[in-house]
């Protein structure tokens, strides 16, 4: 707050002290009264008017800039009211006052609609875990008459149902505000594994081979988050190998500052220009389009969830020759246990 | 080997019974929840629990606790909740394997398998005629003689014998193969197949395995 700011917004109350008083000085001369007394007496106007002003100012001066210097140092502007000191003069009061009402009505609008997401969460984990069981009793229906010719179909149309299914629930978890994952020793052969018997179908349908390199790794991580990741990845890897001898490789590596977990296919590969964009939400890019079964959400998930567990997520390719995705888990996530 | 279903899903429950049965096991099912089910699941006197958390009336959970402390049956637990808090808290409770819906029937049978494998040590052999398959040596036993087997040779016939005198397919074989973690591809089954019947020959075994072109392979 600069004293011209604030001399502006008194020049009207200043300019018609200063009227008054030229137009007491000049009663007092049209009285005959003595030039002495009438200098005596502007001095003291302008001294009763002049002090105050000062003191005034000095107050709010250092209220305001007390109070901006605090709004520009704080991160989440929104708690300027909390923090902010009480003022001792009337309009800061009602600034205070009206800072005070906002935020509240401001937390109560943030609350009302963390209260609807949290709600439409745990609807759609809810509404996840109700869907399975008749997805479980179709399979083991389709199981016991796996003879008859609707069999094969109606059974990949369930696996990518299931995937499907397992993207929602995932999606939701990963918009979560909270913790929702439990991070744990975590051997990375137990995961692959298993991520190689939940696909065993259709790696040997294709023929796809796969191989694993050294995986007596342990990590900390989530081990059903984990999961879900490198079944999207090797997902991916399956529907985009379009080669004779498609191969699937899963291998890990210690390093100084990071476990690194590679997965790479001799696939088609992504284009250079689409790389950066491939873990963009509903990016589908040539190839998903091309197939169009691409939705756009799989690889988003992946780096998100990733992101959330602290570890990190690349993806290199070379277009027409194969796509290697690794999972980064830094040597510090593992103190944090 | 008996084995008891508590499921509330009547679907599920029933499906799950045949499938089970069709691979050599006696099934019995839970379905009354209003009533004691602990002591009704006791009396069945089966020789593992298959167990449904989300259950009408009661808590799955507790069921499990409540077993640990009358019984020592194996107990596999199965949900479809998958967070690694579930998990825990059912190998917490005493529970000897956790398996998500929807499981996939031949890595529900091969955690089956192995938890029986694990809780009674029995000493499987299948006889197969001309032959006797010891499971737990890995060997085949004839003639007085022993043979070694491989882990995949062991899994091949294992699979062949249990469906003697029909046809296996050869996608069945490796998905068979790939749900014990041998992600084994055509060619390596190529070898394998060929590898045990040569050692199957050696021993005076010949023409055990036929190939059917097209179809598969067949236990004679």
């Amino acid at each position: 707050m600069k004293l011209t700011d604030y001399l502006k917004d008194k020049m009207f109350f200043l300019l018609f002290d200063l009227l008054i008083l030229a137009m007491v000085a000049l009663l007092f001369y049209l009285l005959a009264v003595g030039s002495m007394i009438i200098i005596f007496f502007g001095a003291v106007f302008i001294a009763c008017l002049v002090v105050p002003l000062v003191i005034d100012y000095h107050r709010r001066k250092q209220f305001y800039n007390g109070f901006l210097s605090l709004l520009d140092a704080l991160e989440n502007k929104n708690l300027i009211a909390e923090i902010m000191e009480k003022p001792d003069f009337r309009e800061g009061m009602i600034l205070y006052d009206a800072l005070h009402v906002s935020n509240k009505a401001m937390l109560e609008a943030i609350k009302k609609y963390s209260k609807a997401q949290e709600e439409y969460r745990e609807y759609i984990e809810m509404w996840v875990h109700e869907i399975k069981t008749p997805i479980a009793s179709s399979r083991l229906i389709l199981e016991n008459h796996r003879d008859i010719p609707a069999a094969k179909g109606l059974s990949e149309d369930m696996d990518t149902l299931e995937n499907l299914v397992e993207q929602v629930l995932f999606y939701a978890r990963s918009s979560a505000v909270e913790k929702d994952y439990m991070v744990r020793n975590t051997g990375l052969k137990e995961i692959a594994y298993a991520v190689a018997r939940r696909n065993a179908k259709i790696f040997i349908e294709r023929g796809i081979r796969f191989e694993t390199g050294d995986l007596d790794i342990h990590v900390n991580t989530d081990a059903k988050w984990i999961e879900f990741i490198l079944n999207q990845v090797v997902g991916n890897a399956v529907k985009y190998c379009d080669k004779d001898g498609p191969e699937i490789r899963i291998t890990a590596r210690r390093e100084p500052n990071a476990v690194f977990l590679d997965i790479s296919d001799n696939g088609i590969g992504i284009p250079e220009e689409e790389l950066g964009r491939v873990c963009e939400k509903g990016f589908t890019g040539t190839n998903g389009r091309q197939r169009e079964k691409s939705t756009g959400m799989g690889l988003y998930l992946c780096a998100r969830l990733c992101e959330k567990l602290g570890h990190g997520f690349k993806i290199t390719s070379e277009y027409g020759k194969g796509t290697t995705v690794t999972i980064i888990f830094p040597e510090s996530s593992m103190f944090h246990m | 080997m008996k084995i008891c279903i508590v499921e509330d899903n009547q679907k599920i429950r029933e499906e799950l019974a045949s499938f089970l049965q069709k691979y050599g096991y006696s099934v019995c099912a839970i379905a009354d929840f209003d009533g004691d089910v602990v002591s009704a699941i006791i009396s069945e006197k089966a020789d593992l629990l298959l167990l449904d958390i989300n259950l009408p009336m009661v808590d799955g959970y507790s069921i499990c606790r409540e077993i640990r402390k009358q019984s020592a049956m194996p107990v596999i637990i199965v949900t479809s909740r998958n967070t690694e808090m579930d998990e825990l808290m059912s190998m917490n409770l005493g529970a000897d394997d956790f398996i998500t819906k929807p499981y996939n029937t031949q890595i529900l049978l091969a955690r089956i398998n192995s938890v029986l494998k694990r809780a009674y040590h029995t000493v499987d052999k299948i006889d197969c005629g001309r032959f006797i398959l010891n499971l737990s040596k890995s060997m085949v036993e004839y003639n007085g003689r022993e043979i070694e087997l491989t882990k995949n040779e062991l899994r091949i016939l294992n699979t062949l014998a249990q469906h003697a005198g029909s046809i296996v397919s050869r996608e069945e074989l490796m998905n068979d193969l790939w749900s014990s973690d041998m992600f084994v591809d055509e060619n390596t089954l190529n070898v394998n197949v060929n590898r045990l019947r040569r050692k199957l020959e050696d021993a005076g075994l010949a023409d055990v395995i036929e190939t059917k072109r097209g179809q598969g392979y067949l236990l004679k």
